[in-house]
């Protein structure tokens, strides 16, 4: 079912887009340039789903402004969002060892990403270079946002859910105005549409969000961070924290004094 | 895999025929994109920059209805012209169903016998597209 990206797929201006990734705006030039004949530009579209559960991934992708969701699917077809990846991240951590992937990929926010065969991705990789670094970096990050929406998913409430979520994906999308059917978010956080749209309607209310079918416009960004759970800034400071070099270079350095 | 499995948009109110239509179609490679009307279509394509290669108009008063809906979408969210339109009406006389009519080009009514019907009709579309 593969789909060429009806010529979408361009070499064109790939440093600057490459610039706007969190992990490849960190390689080192001699890095870069070695694989960049290997890049592509690529601009994928709400619900593309760019792979599935057991597919060994041919191609790994650097969101420079779509949003991936990762998803794990139950044998009924459902599916609930266990992770978002942005410009932050790739997609997806299996490519880093040529495995089966056990998520489904799809599209939550169109946009385009930077592509690169998986067999350059991982031979980068083993160069121990930046990508190394980050990679690992990013495994542990993304390790971290999973494990606090287990947490949040559990123990708190479905407004505070759609709070986190929202804020999520609006680090992502980077824009106040995105589309989000209530379907689709009930399906990312694994609730009925009905307390959705209840929660939704009193984050309305509060005058953070403004709240139509489909679309959703974020208001008071500052007001929703107050009215959020700890999980939101909990792995954003994760992310922080782990991908600042600088830091774990100097506690690497202490270590070895 | 480059760029994922190709996209329908399912426009249709009746969650229990999504779910269902969803698993199947799934399986067979495709995504499905389900909204409840025009309006949220519009969005979806619109704002959301979602590119179907085929939308799906469900519980339509007549075919006719139900492309002219699609047809409006595809000109006002400027889709591609070769987006194929699959109407599927509420009512209809029993001579036609379990049949599928290609009333124009690309533009099918799917008179429901049951769910293997219709995806056997997207698959015959989708895959004739492929080949093509």
């Amino acid at each position: 079912m593969a789909r060429q990206p009806d010529g979408r797929a361009t070499t064109e201006g790939i440093m600057d887009e490459a610039q706007q990734n969190r992990i490849l705006s960190r390689l080192q030039p001699d890095e870069l340039n070695r694989i960049l004949p290997r890049m592509r530009r690529v601009e994928i579209f709400l619900g593309d789903v760019i792979f599935r559960d057991e597919d060994v991934l041919t191609h790994v992708y650097f969101p420079t402004t779509c949003v991936i969701s990762l998803l794990t699917n139950l044998a009924d077809g459902s599916g609930v969002e266990v992770g978002l990846v942005g410009n932050e991240g790739f997609a997806s951590l299996s490519a880093l060892i040529g495995a089966g992937e056990n998520k489904v990929g799809t599209i939550q926010h169109t946009g385009a990403a930077v592509i690169m065969d998986a067999t350059t991705f991982r031979a980068e990789v083993r160069q121990r270079g930046t990508l190394f670094e980050m990679s690992m970096r990013y495994a542990y990050a993304l390790s971290s946002q999973i494990s606090q929406s287990v947490v949040c998913n559990v123990r708190h409430s479905i407004e505070q859910r759609l709070i986190r979520w929202l804020l999520m994906h609006h680090d992502r999308v980077r824009t106040d105005e995105f589309t989000l059917t209530q379907e689709f978010i009930a399906a990312m956080l694994g609730v009925r549409r009905a307390g959705i749209s209840e929660a939704a309607k009193n984050l309305q209310n509060a005058g953070f969000i403004d709240y139509r079918r489909g679309h959703i416009l974020i208001q008071d960004r500052v007001g929703l961070e107050s009215a959020c759970c700890e999980c939101y800034a909990a792995v954003k400071n994760d992310f922080e924290l782990i991908y600042d070099v600088s830091r774990a270079a100097h506690i690497n350095a202490s270590q070895t004094q | 895999m480059i760029s994922g499995s190709r996209t329908i948009l399912l426009i249709e109110r009746n969650d229990e025929t999504r779910r269902l239509l969803r698993t199947d179609l799934f399986d067979r490679g495709y995504s499905l994109l389900n909204v409840s009307d025009f309006e949220e279509a519009l969005i979806v394509t619109g704002l959301g920059g979602a590119r179907p290669e085929l939308i799906i108009i469900d519980h339509s008063e007549t075919a006719e209805d139900g492309l002219e809906i699609g047809r409006d979408l595809k000109t006002q969210a400027k889709l591609d012209p070769s987006v194929k339109l699959i109407s599927v009406p509420s009512k209809f006389d029993s001579a036609f169903e379990g049949t599928d009519v290609e009333v124009r080009e690309g533009e099918f009514a799917c008179y429901w016998a049951d769910p293997y019907q219709l995806e056997e009709l997207i698959a015959r579309l989708l895959e004739r597209k492929a080949s093509q």
